[in-house]
């Protein structure tokens, strides 16, 4: 998870670095009104799925018989849009993709039912709020708030769904640019690694 | 720009293939089958008995003594070994308060208890007992004894689960050399518990528990219909 972390967080500085120095010779480039980014979120969330803790923590009968329900961390693929309102206000939307492995294991006998695969789609309106800082790396907040749609295996086809980034970096040109957010919801808990392209 | 595309796919890929390897790892582990079991029976049988042994030890111990006595115990009669005589414990500091003892013979009591049970820091759940006990030999230390017991309870728990526990005919407790301070437990145990889980009234599994002579953890555990 580490190697794979930096390896992604290389490939984001490495866009970055490209729109820096894309930027410094095209020289100033005016305020753009629409931003794209792509983002993989790590330790995805799924509130719904979490049905007991997987130890056996006290002696109870329903802890023994009852299934303990785990999910696989997966990534989560988001892509969102940002419209520039104002100077600091943002709105947009953001489409994420999550697919989950959830395993079943009963303690009573070792039982262990896996590989149901449960596919999410979230689609969130969010509202940005830029921070004005040094030109080449700015810092953002967002709040996102939508629905979850189960595409496959689970219950609830529909939930609620919210993100929160309470705080979120971008570095590099004004163009292309690279993004780590810390975020917190029931889409993903942890951080999101990202590019971003503005036009 | 096609090159980052390509590494950010190849990363994409190396991710997802750890992600698969992760819900692998989390399989559980089936050399653990009856372990939870096990423990259980320990938790809430076993020491069920231990907790009330270890009361009658006490009431043994200090039958002669009026001020523990009024301390540790509500009393119809002085003499705990008097057949007739009902003990009963009070509320500080044992759990089991409210334990009926009583002498029905010769080095022979029993016991009664209605009320919540906790063991640890497991959740508290009211559980019912009834048991028999017949005092053996003493052991190399003062005060503690072999005990033959027959016990029969149950236990109603969250989520509609419930057991009945009993045993079918004696289960010794004994204490061998290897025990030496006092009061250190009884460690040859022989005899066997059965435990009937109950699901909303009905009876969902069915455990038995030998213990052997050595001590009862390493009893030979078995479940099923």
């Amino acid at each position: 998870m580490k190697r794979l972390a930096i390896l992604f967080s290389a490939v984001a500085l490495a866009f970055g670095a490209q729109g820096a120095s894309a930027q410094e010779t095209d020289g100033p480039v005016r305020e753009k009104r629409h931003e794209f980014n792509l983002f993989v979120g790590f330790f995805g969330a799924d509130l719904t799925m979490s049905a007991a803790s997987s130890s056996y923590d006290r002696p109870e009968l329903s802890v023994l018989y009852e299934p303990h329900v785990q999910n696989s961390v997966t990534p989560v693929i988001t892509l969102g849009y940002n419209y520039k309102l104002l100077g600091f206000l943002k709105l947009g939307g953001q489409i994420s993709y999550a697919g989950y492995y959830r395993t079943t294991t009963y303690l009573i006998d070792g039982r262990v039912t896996r590989g149901e695969r449960v596919d999410n789609l979230y689609a969130l309106p969010e509202v940005k709020f830029c921070i004005p800082s040094a030109e080449h790396f700015r810092l953002y907040a967002k709040l996102a708030a939508g629905a979850r749609f189960r595409l496959q295996g689970g219950k609830e086809p529909v939930a609620f769904a919210w993100d929160i980034t309470p705080i979120g970096f971008e570095w590099a040109g004004k163009t292309v640019y690279g993004n780590c957010e810390f975020c917190w919801g029931n889409v993903v808990k942890g951080a999101r690694l990202g590019i971003g392209y503005r036009f | 720009m096609k090159k980052y595309i390509v590494i950010l796919a190849a990363a994409l890929a190396v991710f997802s293939s750890c992600s698969k390897r992760e819900s692998d790892g989390a399989i559980g582990d089936k050399s653990k089958d009856n372990v939870y079991a096990r423990a259980y029976m320990m938790c809430i049988v076993d020491n069920l008995a231990t907790d009330i042994l270890n009361l009658f030890e006490d009431a043994l111990e200090v039958n002669a003594d009026y001020h523990h006595r009024t301390t540790q115990f509500d009393f119809s009669g002085w003499d705990f070994c008097t057949p007739g005589t009902i003990w009963t414990v009070k509320p500080y500091p044992n759990p089991l308060q409210g334990l009926m003892m009583e002498c029905i013979g010769e080095n022979r009591w029993s016991a009664i208890y209605n009320g919540d049970y906790v063991f640890g820091d497991s959740s508290c759940f009211p559980t019912n007992i009834s048991m028999t006990l017949e005092r053996g030999a003493e052991s190399g230390q003062k005060g503690h004894f072999n005990w033959n017991i027959t016990l029969e309870g149950n236990r109603t728990e969250d989520n509609g689960y419930s057991c009945l526990f009993r045993t079918d005919a004696v289960v010794s407790y004994g204490v061998s050399d290897r025990i030496s301070s006092s009061n250190g437990g009884w460690d040859v145990l022989t005899g066997i518990y059965y435990l009937d889980v109950m699901k909303d009234g009905k009876v969902a599994d069915y455990w038995k528990f030998e213990m052997n002579g050595s001590s009862a953890y390493s009893g030979k555990f078995s479940r099923g219909l």
